[in-house]
């Protein structure tokens, strides 16, 4: 429907440029990892996400050129290694190729992995699309020995071939051999290996992702320290080194900003902003250039496999391991990467717990606060509210398996090459990011201050945030605090700026301040994480999911305050027990009622697994 | 044999895939009558195996090998 959608829409507008020209549509589909982003970000001058991982792609990229002789309409599909899916993405990229049988198909193939990158292709012929195969990694191949001749490859598919060639890439049509049925998986291979070796086929000598690097990062005793120790790098390069280098530069900037900023509250407002994101905006891309080398080099997919075990005991599995570290760049865009997750259950508590990671929207509230509290050790501190947060989002998936259990996952896993890392690749990704980035905190920071100056004048402003701060006035937040937090529900980067033209000290006390940053950081996820969970798991899961994140970070909450402020927090306390106890005593009553009435057999209690009401199955009263 | 059951640093023969739910999957990633498959190393981290299959390295479960029988080449 959506690819409907914008055909339809991309139609119309094509239509007024260029009303004669011939329409041309490409599917770029294949394997995963074989480079299709690559391909369609060359032949379309897009700017598709590229990374070293299985499932960078997870839904259907589509770009639009219109060039001298046609129209040109491509599709980026993600990776499947078969047209039977197993995964969302996989079932986007299927889906896609079976609703559009009329699409010219771009079967990208890794030239190292031929024998089994031609087991999709053989399916596409069976199922009669018109197809080019385009052979990506020349250079690998070549380099390693590897040897295929191609016109010979060609006639026995009976398809063109193209070897890719960056930008220059030519795409050649032809008219594609509708090849017969195979009836099982081993006709398939066998027909595989008769084509290769027909056409002279060598694969490379050297295996591929046999790498020596492998036997250390995969080591039963080393893989995870060495997992803590490129942590621990990564912590000192943000927090440490790069704090100091921009230290004196960013205080010029600032000196410059405080003369321009002196006129107008609002003026104020946006200058006080401006001074926050600059302040982090080394840090911010210092996290976003580790996680992209992490992505492109290939490491992300053996942290998969070494957290497989580890995160199974959580009711997650080791695919988790590619949104949770996007995560820590920013949870809106890592939440999409969990639809390479196969198992709905786990799928879902992967996205759920994302926003309880530390993201770069995060980084000014626990800088600003921290350094509030204290002057020394302050990248130690850092480093030990991104451990404690991995620990309580751990914690609470440990909640949500009670509700959402899973089955102990099949990993299934290819690892991608080790290979040095494309800088100019990493740096587009990082240049597009902070793009998005910048652009969403600029536009919400606008967007926020308009409404709360229309809600000010309107004199709803008190309204808006009396139950919040009902709710929230026991840990001793004041009205200015409250709105912060509520601003921040619509991103999170709002909480530093709205308290960033107030003194902290004066407006909390340091116990305050200390249950402000455990509240902040677990209450709720943004808009825009919170838009794409219900474009995912629908309104009313991701609405009870949210509700049980609020719940969950309140008590938490509630928890370090009755140890740092027992005193103020002890009638709070009895207050909350007294309520729990009516709850308690009414379902106790209820219970009673019930099971009066079972016994005078005016309900008729169900002995079987699942119903409504006694939570068993299949039951026939449901 | 399972799969599961192979030694490190060998070569295996598959003799069967065995119905499953992953059994388009594997087929698909190679897992058919008559491939070689090279177990690279059994005895990693936790349950789970890598192996060398069709010139690219894929760690896959033991609980997914069970459903993968061998013999030694």
């Amino acid at each position: 429907m959506k690819i409907a959608g914008f055909l339809s829409s991309k139609k119309k507008k094509t239509k007024q440029i260029e009303n004669n020209k011939l329409q041309k549509n490409y599917i770029l589909c294949g394997n995963a990892n074989t480079g299709k982003s690559t391909v369609f970000n060359a032949l379309a001058h897009a700017n598709a996400h590229i990374g070293n991982w299985l499932g960078v792609t997870v839904d259907v990229e589509t770009k639009t050129c219109i060039r001298n002789d046609a129209i040109y309409n491509y599709f980026d599909l993600p990776g499947t290694a078969s047209l039977e899916a197993t995964s969302i993405d996989e079932q986007n990229a299927v889906n896609f190729l079976k609703e559009h049988k009329d699409f010219l198909v771009v079967n990208v193939c890794d030239l190292n992995n031929l024998r089994r990158n031609l087991y999709l292709t053989l399916e596409l012929l069976e199922q009669g699309f018109k197809v080019t195969l385009l052979l990506n990694f020349k250079k690998s191949f070549f380099k390693l020995g590897g040897k295929v001749n191609l016109e010979k490859l060609s006639k026995e598919l009976g398809i063109p071939i193209v070897l890719f060639n960056g930008k220059k890439t030519q795409l050649i049509e032809g008219n594609s051999v509708h090849m017969h049925s195979f009836s099982c998986a081993h006709d398939r291979h066998k027909k595989i290996d008769e084509i290769l070796k027909n056409c002279d086929y060598v694969t490379p000598h050297k295996a591929y992702g046999t790498n020596k690097l492998d036997k250390f990062l995969l080591n039963k005793f080393f893989a995870i320290p060495c997992f803590f120790l490129t942590m621990a790098v990564i912590f000192f390069l943000t927090f440490v080194l790069v704090s100091k280098l921009f230290e004196v530069p960013l205080g010029y900037v600032f000196s410059w900003l405080d003369k321009g900023s002196a006129n107008g509250f609002y003026q104020l407002v946006i200058f006080e902003s401006l001074k926050i994101i600059l302040n982090f905006l080394p840090q911010i891309i210092t996290i976003l250039l580790c996680i992209n080398i992490l992505e492109n080099s290939g490491y992300i997919s053996r942290l998969a496999f070494t957290f497989e075990d580890i995160f199974e005991k959580f009711g997650l599995n080791g695919k988790s391991i590619f949104p949770i570290l996007m995560s820590l760049g920013c949870a809106s865009i890592a939440t999409p990467f969990s639809k390479g997750i196969a198992d709905k259950n786990i799928r879902l508590k992967t996205a759920s717990i994302l926003s309880l990671f530390p993201c770069s929207a995060k980084l000014p509230i626990i800088v600003l606060f921290l350094s509030t509290l204290t002057k020394t050790y302050l990248a130690f501190y850092i480093s030990l509210i991104y451990a404690a947060c991995i620990i309580i989002a751990l914690a609470f998936c440990l909640l949500l398996n009670r509700k959402y259990k899973s089955e102990p996952s099949n990993l299934i896993l290819e690892f991608p090459a080790l290979r040095f890392v494309s800088f100019k690749q990493v740096l587009k990704n990082i240049f597009d990011s902070l793009k998005s980035l910048i652009s969403r905190i600029l536009f919400v920071i606008v967007v926020v201050n308009v409404i709360l100056f229309c809600l000010t004048k309107l004199n709803l402003i008190t309204f808006l945030t009396i139950i919040p701060f009902a709710l929230l006035s026991i840990f001793g937040f004041n009205l200015e605090a409250v709105s912060a937090l509520v601003s921040g529900i619509v991103g999170k980067e709002l909480i530093a700026t709205g308290l960033s033209n107030v003194v902290l000290t004066q407006i909390f006390t340091p116990a305050a301040l200390i249950l402000f940053l455990i509240f902040a950081l677990f209450y709720t996820p943004c808009f825009s994480t919170t838009g794409l969970l219900v474009e995912q798991f629908g309104a009313k899961q991701t609405f009870k999911i949210l509700g049980f994140q609020f719940a969950f970070s309140y008590v938490l909450t509630c928890l370090v305050a009755l140890i740092l402020m027992p005193k103020q927090f002890v009638s709070f306390l009895i207050a909350i027990t007294v309520v729990a106890s009516i709850f308690v005593l009414i379902k106790l009553i209820s219970l009673l009622k019930l099971n009066k009435m079972s016994k005078n057999g005016t309900l008729k209690l169900c002995n079987q697994n699942s119903c409504k009401k006694c939570n068993h199955n299949s039951c026939n009263n449901r | 044999m399972k799969l599961s059951q192979a030694k490190t640093k060998k070569r295996y023969v598959i003799e069967t895939v065995i119905d499953c739910f992953e059994k388009n999957t594997l087929e698909a990633m190679g897992f058919v009558k008559g491939m070689y498959v090279d177990i690279l190393a059994s005895s990693l981290l936790n349950k789970t195996l890598l192996i060398n299959i069709l010139n690219s390295t894929v760690a896959i479960k033991k609980t997914v090998l069970e459903n993968v029988l061998v013999k030694e080449y």
